[in-house]
């Protein structure tokens, strides 16, 4: 629990989990998570070498493959003993809660892909919206710019006359990530192929699919969809791979339509 | 400066923010272009017009950059309200992809949906090629480490190859050699009217004896090196095991006319394995009769130094350089160089001298006044820590040794002392349990740390007796549980019992914090002595 930074919310029985994307924390769900706190038991992370987990529990071994990091979801479920739990996961853990959810299906009962893509790779007739010259120009280039991040991403206490209450909350500094941890995630998350593992899927899910995501194009999240047996898509009219973010409003309502079905 | 200096001419605010040497840009909280500077048209090749008709931000970016722009910038800035020194590419209409360094800020304007961002954007070319060097040196340097680390798995790997192949030459070695012993014995025997025959089975025996000596030496340094050697440790008057190797050495001595003479203190007793011992001090009298001419002397000293004994073995013979000295203990080394050789051997005496000398938690030098003048070898060896004197209640009421009793060391009593043992070996720590209880200590045990964690507690022990190599969490670990523990208990005496008899084992039970320590199997009579020394009964 305290690996993954764990925090347990809301007023609700039912658990409703949620997982931050490649490149930041917990605090991407900090605009949607609260709208369901008062009827759902409202558990949020930090993946391993992300935000405030145990940066000492990160094994290059373990962390190779998505599957342990879907391992340490199941860890969360099983401490918490959830069941039948609504896993909600951004990005990369779109795909980590469907490995997690094929291998104890009982632990969840939904699951809400925002922006998922099981592989980013184009191969052959797939279209995942990266050529290989792309990804390994795209991970040198988050090389650089991890070079410089812990200056970048742990920023110094600032006074926001502004926004004064977020003075506080930027003593914790967001997205606080270790450089080297977040070069093997990047890596890990861009090149990894899941698209095999997709069929296994019985859990009933919603693909969130963005306008003009460059992360996860439209073709990707119509490619989830045809090969989830069971799934509903929802083409947003947010913009971007952050939905959580630059339209919370139409993302609950859109996650809230999903699970009144 | 509040006042303008009137000798320069005034800029306007719209000059400064137009020409300023970066780029500026005002972004809609969607991040559509609201407003840009000259200068990032300049830089880019962008036309305002096109940039200002809906245009956002992230549309600017190469792939990477707009992964980047979605996964970190746009949350960020969202989140915190600003970035700094983000490294972005802009794709730019008339030239190449230009490497920029972006700082923002989000600035409200009453609502969230009036928010605007500023922008400044710095030409990064330089920086982005000095990070790029940055980043592969630091990638050939992580290769280098790990290609050395390969490199030096694979030698240690050699090396064991080496030392078990060792091993088991010299034992296929020594098996024919005990045939021919065997058998030049029975021939003497048989055929000891023949003068020739004799001579030539005198001859044989004596090569024989010469080849079983390096064979044994052979193995000893294979034991020592892959961690076989185990010493026979035991209570050793030092005087009789050093008589005992003299007494070997003689008949060598004595064929050279090299004259043996000894200083010996025959009270000094200490802690060690006496074959061992003997093996010690007989290669250090060969390896000076060998060196010293005919007519010379050897002579042993020995002599107490503080809490140590040390035995000198002193020869007259051709010395040894510095540069020698530094190497004397090495393995395969001798004084001679190949071509020059006059004596046998392979050079391992020394070197197994010292491998003994430190299991027996001492240490071994050389010293020579130069080429000519002599060599001296010092061994120094800890003598047992305490003497034993009567407790008070013995003093006055004298009884004999309870004789039915194998254990029991006259004189003491542990009477009162509580006593907690530590050994997953259940034998071993009965065997300790029941000498601790024969004199009168009350005594508890335990198979592990946590157990032992619990005891201690409970049960307040004065003296701890604990085993290093235990399931889980070792002796060490405990020591320094122990030592961490408040209202008293954190100052438990405490002996370490291992069968580890290095010299670097004993250094690093002290340093977790042991006062004490023993090695394995555990003379009686020291642990007791131990226990009552670290419990105050005997000075």
């Amino acid at each position: 629990m305290r690996r993954n930074n764990v925090h347990v919310l809301g007023r609700g029985e039912r658990p409703m989990i949620f997982a931050h994307g490649f490149g930041c924390d917990q605090n991407m769900w900090r605009y949607v998570a609260p709208a369901f706190e008062s009827n759902y038991k409202v558990v949020l992370f930090d993946h391993v070498g992300h935000g405030r987990s145990d940066l000492g529990a990160f094994e290059p071994a373990k962390y190779a493959t998505l599957q342990g990091y879907a391992d340490d979801v199941l860890e969360i479920c099983s401490t918490l003993d959830l069941r039948d739990a609504v896993f909600i996961g951004h990005s990369v853990s779109a795909i980590i809660g469907v490995l997690a959810a094929i291998r104890q299906p009982e632990r969840f009962s939904r699951l809400v892909l925002v922006g998922p893509s099981p592989c980013y790779l184009n191969d052959g007739h797939y279209t995942g919206g990266f050529s290989r010259e792309d990804i390994e120009r795209l991970l040198d280039f988050l090389d650089s710019n991890h070079l410089g991040w812990s200056n970048a991403m742990a920023p110094t206490i600032m006074g926001n006359p502004n926004r004064p209450e977020l003075a506080a909350e930027l003593a914790n500094s967001f997205c606080r990530t270790d450089p080297r941890i977040a070069s093997h995630f990047a890596r890990v998350t861009f090149l990894s192929d899941n698209r095999a593992d997709l069929a296994k899927l019985t859990t009933p899910s919603l693909v969130l699919q963005c306008a003009d995501d460059v992360i996860a194009p439209t073709c990707v999240g119509e490619y989830v969809h045809r090969h989830l047996a069971g799934s509903t898509i929802v083409y947003m009219k947010a913009t971007g791979h952050c939905p959580n973010l630059s339209a919370p409003e139409e993302t609950v309502a859109a996650i809230s339509a999903f699970l009144a079905r | 400066m509040s006042e303008a200096d009137p000798a320069f001419p005034q800029e306007s605010a719209e000059e400064l923010y137009e020409h300023a040497p970066c780029g500026y840009l005002s972004l809609r909280p969607d991040g559509i272009i609201v407003r840009v500077n000259q200068t990032f048209l300049d830089w880019t090749g962008y036309d305002r017009a096109a940039l200002l008709s809906g245009s956002r931000f992230r549309d600017l970016l190469s792939m990477p950059g707009k992964v980047f722009h979605d996964t970190h910038f746009g949350p960020l800035l969202q989140m915190q309200g600003f970035v700094r020194e983000i490294a972005l590419d802009l794709v730019c209409p008339s030239r190449d992809a230009l490497p920029v360094l972006v700082n923002a800020v989000r600035k409200s304007l009453g609502t969230a949906r009036s928010d605007l961002t500023r922008v400044t954007v710095f030409d990064a070319t330089d920086r982005r090629k000095y990070e790029h060097e940055l980043l592969m040196a630091k990638r050939r340097a992580e290769q280098a480490v790990e290609l050395e680390r390969a490199a030096r798995a694979q030698a240690e790997q050699a090396n064991r190859a080496k030392e078990e192949f060792l091993a088991l030459v010299s034992h296929e070695l020594r098996t024919p050699l005990n045939a021919i012993l065997g058998w030049a014995q029975i021939l003497r025997e048989t055929h000891g009217h023949d003068p020739d025959l004799l001579e030539g089975i005198s001859v044989i025996e004596r090569n024989t004896r010469v080849q079983v000596q390096l064979v044994e030496d052979l193995l000893d340094m294979g034991r020592i090196a892959s961690g076989k050697m185990r010493l026979d440790v035991q209570r050793v008057e030092l005087a009789e095991v050093i008589e005992a190797a003299i007494e070997t050495a003689q008949p060598v001595a004595d064929a050279k006319s090299v004259r043996l003479q000894n200083v010996l203190d025959p009270t000094v007793v200490i802690s060690g394995d006496p074959g061992r011992l003997q093996q010690v001090f007989w290669n250090l009298l060969s390896n000076a009769i060998k060196f010293t001419p005919t007519g010379g002397f050897v002579r042993v000293v020995m002599g107490r130094v503080n809490s140590h004994i040390e035995v000198s073995v002193i020869d007259s013979g051709q010395g040894m350089s510095a540069e020698f000295i530094a190497h004397a203990f090495d393995r395969f080394r001798q004084s001679d160089s190949p071509g020059t050789r006059k004596t046998a051997g392979l050079g391992l005496g020394l070197a197994i001298v010292k491998q003994l000398v430190e299991m027996h938690g001492g240490s071994v030098r050389a010293t020579s006044e130069g080429e000519g003048l002599g060599s001296t070898f010092v061994v120094q060896l800890p003598v047992l820590a305490m003497s034993v004197a009567p407790g008070g209640e013995e003093r006055v009421h004298p009884r004999p040794a309870v004789t039915n009793d194998p254990v029991r060391v006259a004189g003491i009593s542990l009477a009162g002392l509580r006593i907690l043992v530590v050994d997953d070996e259940r034998d071993a720590c009965e065997m300790v349990r029941r000498l601790l209880l024969a004199h009168q200590a009350e005594v508890a045990v335990a198979a592990d740390v946590s157990q032992a964690m619990q005891l201690i507690e409970r049960f307040k022990p004065d003296v701890l007796v604990s085993d290093i190599g235990l399931p889980g969490q070792d002796g060490y670990e405990l020591i320094r549980r122990v030592r961490m523990l408040g209202n008293g208990l954190g100052n438990t005496k405490a002996v370490a019992l291992t069968a580890f008899a290095r010299l670097e084992d004993r250094t690093r039970a002290m340093l977790a914090g042991f006062q004490m320590y023993l090695a394995k199997p555990v003379e009686p009579t020291e642990l007791v002595i131990t226990v009552a020394s670290l419990a105050g009964r005997v000075r």
